[in-house]
């Protein structure tokens, strides 16, 4: 019988093929998921502001209501402190 | 007489395994080379999404990292903060209770204790920047 040489040489080709396909199939599955981990990190941040945002709007509406909530959002910066003094509502300017 | 036993034959009538074993050869590296040419378009297939992907990461990272650096360093603090005094607020004043609610930002009356906190946990740590080749 004769040796032939070339389904040896085919499956050397094919072992480099398929390690090829591993390596590239590891990359792209490790991209892919940096890549959703930051999108859904981002995801997160935009929906707290979001949710931050309304929450805030919804404590100015009820602060018209009840000006005992006052101190909390001047606290934040979401409405302008009273001081009592006409001076001091100024805006300051730097 | 003899002479009729030692006629030489064709090879394959001569030995029948030879040609099963040609056929059988020819048959394994056809299928050798139609799983390569398969290995390959896969290849190809991996090798495109990875480049596409990694495009998309380069251009994402730095400002998603920014970004999410900024919110854990600023933004989130803030927003506790500004969540736990509306909540002691909301404690004081029953009268926001249904803006608690509306955020789920319920206080049990019974203990004071809130029972789910407002905002998500920051997020953990940006992944890091893909690698260049």
């Amino acid at each position: 019988m004769k040796n032939n040489p070339l389904p040896r040489v085919l499956l050397g080709v094919l072992l480099v093929s398929a390690l090829a396909s591993v390596v590239l199939c590891w990359l792209y599955i490790s991209n892919t998921r940096q890549l959703r981990t930051l999108q859904g990190q981002l995801n997160i941040i935009n929906n707290n502001r979001t949710v931050m945002a309304t929450l805030a709007n919804d404590a100015l509406e009820y602060s018209k209501k009840n000006p005992a909530i006052d101190p909390i959002l001047e606290s934040v910066g979401l409405k302008p402190a009273k001081t009592g003094t006409p001076a001091a509502t100024k805006p300051a300017t730097k | 007489m003899d002479s009729f036993d030692n006629k030489p034959s064709s090879p394959a009538e001569a030995n029948p395994l030879q040609a099963q074993y040609d056929a059988l050869q020819h048959m394994v590296v056809s299928i050798l080379i139609l799983v390569i040419v398969i290995s390959g378009t896969l290849n190809i297939y991996f090798l495109r999404q990875w480049r596409t992907v990694s495009k998309d990461l380069a251009a994402v990272s730095p400002q998603a990292t920014k970004m999410i650096a900024d919110y854990q360093k600023t933004s989130a603090p803030a927003m506790n903060d500004f969540v736990k005094k509306i909540i002691e607020f909301g404690r004081t004043h029953p009268d926001f209770a249904p803006v608690l609610t509306k955020y789920n930002l319920q206080v049990d009356t019974s203990t004071g204790a809130t029972v789910s906190p407002p905002a998500s946990p920051a997020p953990t740590a940006p992944a890091p920047a893909p690698k260049k080749k």
